[in-house]
């Protein structure tokens, strides 16, 4: 069987370490880049079965634009986005997801503190539902 | 910009003739470079002119003592309560000037006492107009501190929490031994976790500088000193971080650069410029450093030849605790903070920062420090 391969787009390179860790020890291949910058100018050439993806980075909603593109070109392609959002401004958006998640391009959202196997239990739904 | 002026007075000749002295009236400041222009509106009684502020906002009024019906100073407490930005003017007989000098006790800007000039009604309005222009730049400006604040402390707050989650997941990675049971697995995450520390204490000792930048405090006395001997001296206190790289200097400052400033502060400010010259060049690069000096200033150009600033990064490197994206993708790690306390610390000598730089080839900073404002300080 192929392993499923997940693109990380994380501006934090140490937070990337250990996500890649995690992932590779659940069995997935893994592709990590640094920006969504560098995650655009690489998105027609790279193939990948589902994306995690950093909020901020160059820009504050800058995983929310990159989310687009991804679904623009490949609309099966289940993302998650992670952020430190609620920690950091107090703003709870999985509240706003829920009201309306036909606006966020998104199939799950995450806090950056989520314990790995509960990721990779999302991960693993997100997964099969695709299929 | 035009301010909106409200007469109340049940004389309507007075009316008349304060209408027509502000008729075409405008008021210029030295330090404007527009002139604020009157706007004038009229009540016959204390009633009507509530009603008028209701739905128009008002500036100025300018408020007759006596009215029939409510008085001028029974609407005073009104108007101050719920409009407190206005300013009255109370138009007073001289024979009621204690009446006048009590209101201003209670909240009258100032008052005309009958019968006035137009000069005395256009001297009295333009201080009051003074008085208001002043007022809303306060509160902006206040306003405008208070936004910054805020952005600094949530920005620092990302920045010291992102390491301690960062630090936490690599001691979860230990506890549950996700590595093996041999500690030897653990090396290079151990080895991590001690340069986030780094990372942690250089920010703290950044922070240390920049608060004390803005605090309007000299760190330390003020003395005639030679910047070539101050960048020597923090060129050498760098080398070993140089020499890990292979990187050579290539310094060029034939007179001393005597300038009237903080040792302590000098030295932050070259050694951070320098520090960043190394730390952002490529092994076997070159940092160039160039000082002259005209009659009126110092002119000192640090060059690297290292990994460079992208265009878009260039114009927000001074901003706290920015980094560029070539810097983070390379994973070199800072706080974001030295370049904004090099600029703040140049801005309290009145001197000016530049940057020129490509990509991948080279980043240029150019200080200029000017002499006269040397020995303005030398004085003081």
């Amino acid at each position: 069987m192929e392993k499923i391969k997940i693109l990380l787009v994380d501006d934090d390179p140490d937070f990337a370490d250990q996500m890649l860790f995690y992932l590779n020890k659940f069995g997935y291949d893994t592709m990590y880049l640094p920006s969504q910058r560098s995650a655009e100018s690489r998105l027609k050439d790279i193939q990948f079965d589902l994306a995690i993806l950093d909020l901020m980075m160059e820009e504050d909603d800058s995983g929310l634009q990159l989310a687009r593109k991804i679904k623009a070109n490949s609309p099966e392609i289940p993302i998650i986005l992670l952020t430190a959002i609620t920690n950091e401004t107090g703003y709870s958006f999985s509240q706003e997801f829920k009201n309306s998640p036909e606006l966020l391009p998104i199939d799950k959202y995450c806090e950056k503190g989520i314990r790995p196997d509960v990721l990779n239990k999302i991960i693993e739904q997100l997964i099969t539902i695709k299929k | 910009m035009k301010y909106n002026v409200l007469i109340v007075d049940d004389e309507e000749g007075i009316r008349m003739a304060i209408k027509r002295a502000l008729n075409n009236y405008h008021i210029d400041f030295p330090f404007l470079d527009e002139s604020i222009e009157i706007d004038v509106y009229e009540a016959e009684s204390a009633e009507r002119a509530l009603e008028i502020l209701r739905d128009t906002p008002m500036d100025i009024i300018l408020l007759d003592n006596k009215l029939p019906g409510m008085q001028g100073i029974d609407i005073m407490p009104y108007i101050n309560e719920h409009y407190p930005d206005i300013k009255i003017l109370i138009i007073t007989s001289f024979a009621s000037l204690d009446i006048a000098l009590e209101a201003t006790k209670h909240g009258a800007f100032d008052f005309i006492p009958k019968p006035f000039t137009p000069g005395e009604l256009k001297n009295a309005i333009e201080t009051a107009t003074k008085q208001i222009y002043l007022n809303n730049i306060l509160k902006d400006m206040d306003r405008e501190a208070r936004k910054i604040r805020f952005k600094f402390l949530s920005i620092l707050s990302h920045e010291l929490k992102t390491p301690i989650n960062t630090l936490e997941g690599y001691m979860m990675m230990m506890k549950e031994k996700q590595l093996g049971p041999n500690i030897d697995n653990y090396m290079d995450l151990i080895d991590k976790m001690i340069n986030k520390l780094d990372d942690m204490r250089a920010l703290i000792m950044d922070l240390l500088d920049f608060t004390n930048l803005n605090s309007d405090k000299t760190i330390g006395e003020k003395e005639f000193l030679s910047l070539k001997d101050v960048i020597n001296f923090c060129v050498d206190s760098q080398r070993p971080l140089a020499i890990q790289k292979s990187i050579s200097f290539d310094i060029d400052i034939k007179s001393p650069l005597t300038f009237f400033a903080s040792k302590n502060e000098m030295e932050i400010l070259f050694n951070n410029l320098i520090n960043n010259s190394i730390k952002y060049n490529k092994n076997n690069g070159k940092v160039i450093i160039k000082g002259e000096e005209t009659d009126s200033s110092i002119i000192i150009k640090i060059k690297d030849t290292g990994i460079g600033i992208a265009p878009d990064d260039l114009s927000k490197i001074f901003d706290e605790f920015y980094r560029s994206a070539e810097a983070k993708s390379r994973r070199l790690s800072g706080t974001g903070l030295g370049l904004s306390i090099v600029k703040r610390m140049i801005e309290l000598y009145n001197g000016t920062i530049d940057v020129a730089s490509k990509l991948n080839e080279f980043t240029e900073f150019t200080i200029i420090l000017p002499k006269n404002n040397n020995s303005n300080q030398a004085i003081n």
